[in-house]
């Protein structure tokens, strides 16, 4: 089975309102600091581990990724090199802030061997920038896409954001419109989520803030999955589009429930019986690291139902649904009763070929149905 | 034969007065029972027991006591089931007694229990003591708890005991007028074997077990029982009395309190308040004051998952086996599917074998909210009990509908007179009257339909009188009244679990709110759902849950998977609990949306 390796970078220039990933501003002259220990947890792991898994993604999330010296990067990948076999890796992705990524950088990065740019454009209106946040402005967009296409990336992803406050119907369809103007491989289309632990959850909380109507909300999600598809942008999953073949392999990892090894703090693993954390502070993150402990949080031993549950959620997001065979490891019982029962009570889930998926209504529904889906 | 030393009494309180505490006083000063031993009968008493601090069943204990001059005594003090929709059982205790310590809290004066107690007692023509308790709480005024006995009572102000049951202060009082003032037990009047059950237990190896008050000649083992309300016959395996444990006794006499064994597996083949008579000596008549037990409140109970019918079922079988007041048969609904239509002494009694249900049996139900029995006469001349709202005749048919009344006595402090007046008056009641116990805390009686009783009173009375007012009631008759059976439909479809009883004048009122609850109620779904409430083939109101168009996470990615996949688990189990009706889910609280719509 293929695997993947995850590599969170913390750091960021500000703090998103939005985001919930673990993410500190105002730290970067720690980022020194921060690439060794993560090439020392990277060290530690592949010691006291015997992983022969078949590495052929590696992601380089965060955080602001960009922010990586190229030296930085540099080690980082040479000690991925050294203590697992990455020979087979296929794709790696680094996540870019428009705006934070110059030219000579991009080149260099591309050089090192990254063949994958996933860009936080976010929108391109400069009101709903500064609403969530942003530091970059919509030119610093289009010039960072070409500076990545002139630096020799031709798989390139940049994330769109709706149901943004004030962002009306008009405004996203321009949005996407220009996006897709500009051709990238590959496009993230989500709906802004109130995260707890977030400023925009204080906001909407204390009424400061409201959010899109739900009619809104559902219009420019059907919007989205109407007008990407016109344009041959596949949506092989609820919030990813892609053209032909350029699906992002490390994310269809995760989908799969394939395993992924993770390094930095709070990057999450998993082996297939079990999911592990790190911790999610990264001053916690060196301690336990300096003193040749892993910096693990948590961990978390899958059930069978554990297993069968997450392959509901995950499986149906995806656009070729879940094969029926699969599932059927996992399920005691008739499971051909079970889900045919549930294919007649939701109008959004089907069988075809033996897989069990979704149809547009069932996107819509996708947590309600998947729940439904669920053993206990 | 003549039992000069015995005293039969009980301990009659209102909730939280000190009842339980005063019994342990009595049972650790005359030794029945060591602290420790105490500590364990504590812990085997029912969970709601204690944390609603009302006794469900009752306990008769013997205590053996020396007096100060040297004479010796047999207590039997005889618990009573502290709640209000027992009065019957209650009686039947303390029918078996010749006195009642009436327990008064030193801060809280007279309470409603107190009052109805206290006519209980005289009815059964009790010799009461009355008893101030917790004199030692900084906020105690016995001087006024005494007013308020003596205007209750008409006792002289030395009749009255001081003590505190917690600090063991003045117990002695409490024996010296045991001794003083109960009566001893009556002589036989007759040689032929009379005894009161007045309270029966469930022993998983000896079945059935009744308490019993000898009055007229004696029981003892190899006899043959019989009744008059109930035709068996059981021989008599042993008699005994009742200490810290079961205690056989060579046969039980005129005057005292003890235990049968009768191997008894039927609950339901005596009842409390039947004479036990024996084939050997048999008496002619009854001792008098026998009831049928009467249920006056009715709720349904399914399953959620029909599967669990029978689990149901057997549980309820065994709750009945110490709950001679819980009947129940199976009903089978359109909405619900099958299950049970169970009949209550009153609301409390209600809750209670609902809760015990859930905690004890761990039953995942549905409970329909309750009803009373009507009686309908029918234009035919016909006259039918309804006990459940689905079962009610289309009003074509109907000439009169009687619901039971109730005469509510509520006990509070004049300042919320005002709001019981309205809180009673928009259920229907009619004033009667007011007593004022002392200056600040009067005594008021209504006329009330017990069906507006049964929603949330006690709750709507506690909370607007910040807990102060009590309550009590005691069913008067039937009354004819302008009801109507308003239906529920949901997505189209009448739910017939939801169909209530309402008055004319409330009709439309109550269809638009409880359309409004059930709205809020339940979630959206896939469809959108109309909600209408209707009396016979006219809509009187709708509301509609619109569908639920999207819900769907945005991000997924290896560190949101452990997260999600938990939060989904228990959207799942949220929905757990809900009865599929057709297309619609339907929480458990839909069910109980008419117990709410008085808080809107």
């Amino acid at each position: 089975m293929s695997a993947g390796i995850y590599l969170h970078f913390p750091f960021c220039k500000v703090k998103c309102m939005y985001c919930d990933f673990y993410s500190i501003p105002k730290r970067e002259d720690e980022i020194p600091k921060f690439v060794e220990t993560l090439a020392t947890e990277i060290s530690l792991y592949a010691d006291s581990h015997d992983i022969n898994w078949e590495f052929d993604t590696i992601f380089l999330g965060g955080g602001t990724p960009s922010l990586f010296t190229v030296k930085g990067l540099e080690l980082i990948l040479e000690t991925l090199d050294q203590k697992f076999d990455i020979s087979n890796v296929k794709e790696i992705t680094l996540e870019a802030n428009p705006g934070e990524a110059p030219y000579e950088k991009l080149k260099a990065f591309r050089e090192l061997g990254v063949n994958r740019l996933s860009m936080g454009f976010q929108s391109f209106d400069a009101d709903l920038l500064t609403f969530l946040g942003r530091i970059h402005n919509p030119d610093d967009c289009f010039n960072t896409f070409k500076n990545a296409r002139k630096a020799g990336f031709d798989n390139i992803n940049a994330d769109l954001i709706f149901d943004i406050p004030g962002q009306s119907l008009r405004k996203w369809k321009k949005d996407l419109k220009t996006l897709v103007d500009l051709q990238p491989e590959h496009i993230s289309a989500y709906s802004l989520t109130v995260e707890e632990n977030t400023t925009l959850f204080g906001l909407v909380k204390s009424g400061k803030v409201k959010m899109p109507s739900d009619i809104l909300d559902f219009a420019m999600f059907k919007h989205t999955r109407d007008f990407l598809s016109q344009n041959n942008y596949k949506s092989y999953e609820i919030s990813n589009y892609c053209k032909t073949g350029m699906e992002c392999k490390h994310n269809l990892h995760y989908w799969n429930l394939d395993n992924y090894l993770a390094f930095g703090p709070s990057a999450h693993g998993f082996n297939g019986e079990m999911r592990w954390w790190n911790v999610r502070s990264l001053d916690e993150y060196y301690k336990k690291v300096q003193k040749n402990e892993p910096p693990l949080e948590n961990f978390e031993v899958l059930t069978k139902k554990d297993n069968f549950n997450e392959l509901i959620f995950n499986g149906l997001r995806m656009v070729d649904g879940i094969p029926i065979q699969k599932l059927a490891k996992l399920f005691s019982g008739d499971l051909d009763v079970y889900l045919n029962t549930k294919v007649g009570k939701w109008e959004g889930l089907k069988i075809s070929e033996n897989k069990v998926m979704f149809n547009e209504k069932g996107v819509m529904l996708a947590d309600e149905i998947a729940s439904d889906l669920f053993i206990d | 034969m003549k039992n000069p030393k015995i005293r039969n009494f009980c301990i009659i309180a209102h909730i939280d007065h000190g009842k339980s505490t005063l019994a342990d006083r009595l049972l650790e000063s005359t030794g029945t029972l060591t602290k420790q031993q105490m500590q364990s009968q504590v812990l085997d008493d029912m969970d709601l027991e204690r944390e609603r601090g009302i006794t469900i069943k009752s306990h008769p204990i013997q205590m053996e006591y020396t007096h100060t001059n040297g004479d010796e005594y047999i207590f039997n003090l005889i618990d009573t089931p502290g709640h209000v929709d027992f009065t019957y059982e209650v009686s039947r205790s303390l029918a078996a007694c010749e006195g009642a310590l009436l327990l008064v809290d030193a801060a809280q004066g007279v309470e409603a229990q107190t009052v109805s107690n206290a006519y209980l007692a005289i009815d059964a023509d009790l010799e009461i003591i009355p008893v101030i308790n917790k004199i030692d709480m900084p906020n105690a005024d016995p001087d006024s708890a005494a007013e308020q006995l003596i205007e209750l009572l008409g006792c002289d102000e030395e009749q009255i005991v001081q003590i505190s049951a917690k600090q063991g202060i003045n117990i002695q009082g409490i024996f010296d007028a045991v001794v003083d003032f109960v009566p001893p037990p009556r002589e036989s009047i007759t040689e032929k074997t009379r005894a009161l059950i007045f309270d029966s237990t469930f022993d998983q190896f000896r079945g059935v077990v009744p308490y019993v008050r000898v009055f007229d000649g004696f029981l003892e083992k190899g006899m043959t029982a019989e009744y008059f309300a109930k035709p068996g016959k059981h021989e008599i395996v042993e008699v005994g009395i009742l200490k810290l444990k079961k205690q056989p006794v060579e046969r039980l006499d005129a005057g005292q309190v003890g235990y049968v064994v009768i191997n008894l597996k039927e609950v339901s083949e005596i009842n409390v308040g039947d004479t036990m008579t024996v084939k050997e000596n048999k008496a002619d008549e009854a001792l008098p004051g026998y009831q049928p037990i009467k249920p006056m409140v009715f709720s349904g109970l399914y399953p959620i998952d029909s599967r669990d019918y029978e689990d149901l079922r057997v549980s309820l079988e065994k709750l009945k086996l110490n709950d001679a007041a819980l009947s129940f048969e199976p009903n089978t609904s359109t909405a619900l599917g099958f299950g049970f239509r169970c009949g209550f002494l009153g609301p409390l009694h209600m809750e209670i074998v609902q809760e015990r249900l859930e905690r004890e049996f761990n039953m995942n139900m549905i409970t329909t909210s309750p009803n009373v029995s009507y009686k309908v006469d029918m234009r035919n001349g016909d006259e039918i009990a309804v006990e459940n709202p689905s079962d009610m005749p289309v009003s074509g048919d109907i000439e009169t509908i009687w619901e039971p009344y109730i005469r509510a006595e509520i006990i509070t402090p004049a300042e919320y007179i005002g709001i019981i007046m309205k809180l009673c008056i928009a259920r229907r009641g009619t004033y009667e009257s007011t007593t004022y116990l002392t200056q600040s805390k009067v005594q008021l009686h209504f006329l009330m339909p017990l069906g507006e009783v049964i929603y949330e009173f006690f709750e709507k009375l506690k909370s607007t009188t910040r807990g102060y007012a009590s309550f009590d009631y005691e069913i008067v008759d039937n009354r004819p009244g302008a009801l109507q059976k308003l239906d529920i439909r949901i997505a189209g479809e009448i739910i017939d679990a939801l169909s209530i009883i309402v008055h004319k004048d409330n009709a439309y009122k109550q269809g638009s709110r409880l359309c409004k609850r059930l709205k809020k109620e339940i979630h959206r779904q896939q469809f959108e759902i109309a909600i209408q409430s209707a009396i016979g083939a006219k809509i009187i109101s709708r509301e509609t849950v619109k569908a639920l168009r999207k819900n769907v996470t945005a991000k997924c990615y290896g560190g949101d998977i452990s997260r999600k996949r938990k939060l989904l688990e228990k959207q799942k189990a949220g929905k757990k609990r809900m009865k599929q009706i057709g297309s619609v889910e339907l929480p458990q609280e839909a069910f109980l949306a008419v117990l709410k719509i008085d808080d809107e």
